[in-house]
């Protein structure tokens, strides 16, 4: 196979790589900030009790 | 980590909110990254072209033999955190399992798209039922199946059992996976380290092993991260028990 075709095929595979580790952190990444938004969320639930009580 | 108990009876402080990365998951992820980056420099500019019908497509070996290698590496983790939670009923091996599987397959869905490119560089198809190809492929639908597994139970000590058990059947493919290439040579996948030696030349040998270590150290460095996240979530659902929510 010419280099210039092989190239083309390294590109992608290690592209692939690439984009689908930088797919996975951006999906991690919201989860953690759903998880911090809930923790948020019981954060002031907690206040508020703590304050009526 | 406070416990939900330390939390629920005081004010919640921004500590209640633990980063899931630690510093020694940084330190990991950072080496892995240095030992991918060092496996790529000497891959493509001090390892020799292959010389064979592969040529310039070989490169792709560097990282997709590791990420191979790494992907049965989280299945046998999980497989051991099976054992660990039928052995000791700990939900820790449970969010250990989960988290395994979950790497397991990122890795999976790197080895495929990767296999598939190599596959029609190297043998003109994108793809072919032979050995390693299949059984990988079934690894891979087995491990899906974990996930759908645990959606489908919902009392929780339940779905932490038959995800073990699940785990632990599932596993039985992985070590045919590895050594369907010696088992059934008639493959197209050749046998990489063999107990005739690798066949690389060294400098090849060393791309391929400082990937190796790259990629064991990220699935390491993930796995700690994902831990962390699980432990979180956990934290936060006994705090909304708590919290009667």
């Amino acid at each position: 196979m010419p280099l210039a075709e092989a190239a083309k095929y390294v590109a992608a595979a290690y592209g692939a790589v690439l984009l689908v580790f930088v797919a996975y952190l951006a999906v991690t990444g919201r989860r953690i900030g759903r998880l911090r938004r809930d923790l948020r969320a019981v954060e002031e639930e907690l206040s508020r009790r703590e304050r009526e009580a | 980590m406070e416990s939900a108990a330390t939390v629920a009876a005081g004010p919640v402080s921004e500590q209640t909110a633990p980063a899931p990365a630690t510093a020694t998951t940084t330190a990991i992820l950072a080496a892995a990254g240095v030992l991918l980056a060092a496996a790529l420099v000497v891959g493509f500019w001090v390892a020799p072209t292959d010389a064979s019908t592969l040529g310039f497509s070989q490169k792709i070996f560097y990282f997709h033999a590791p990420i191979a290698e790494t992907a049965l590496l989280a299945f046998g983790v999980a497989f051991v955190a099976a054992l660990l939670y039928l052995r000791r009923g700990d939900a820790r091996y449970d969010r250990l399992g989960v988290a395994a599987v979950r790497l397991g397959l990122l890795f999976s869905l790197l080895v495929m798209v990767t296999g598939v490119i190599w596959g029609r560089a190297a043998w003109g198809v994108w793809w072919a039922w032979e050995p390693r190809l299949t059984t990988f492929l079934i690894a891979c639908l087995l491990y899906g199946g974990y996930f759908v597994l645990r959606g489908a139970v919902e009392d929780e000590s339940r779905r932490a059992t038959y995800a073990a058990l699940f785990a632990i059947i599932a596993f039985v493919d992985v070590p045919i996976t590895f050594f369907a290439t010696r088992f059934l040579p008639e493959g197209l996948h050749p046998v990489v380290l063999g107990p005739a030696g690798s066949g690389m030349d060294a400098r090849d040998l060393v791309a391929f092993l400082a990937g190796l270590a790259g990629m064991t150290l990220l699935f390491i460095g993930l796995l700690r991260l994902e831990l962390g996240i699980e432990a979180l979530r956990e934290e936060l659902r006994e705090l909304k028990f708590h919290l009667g929510r």
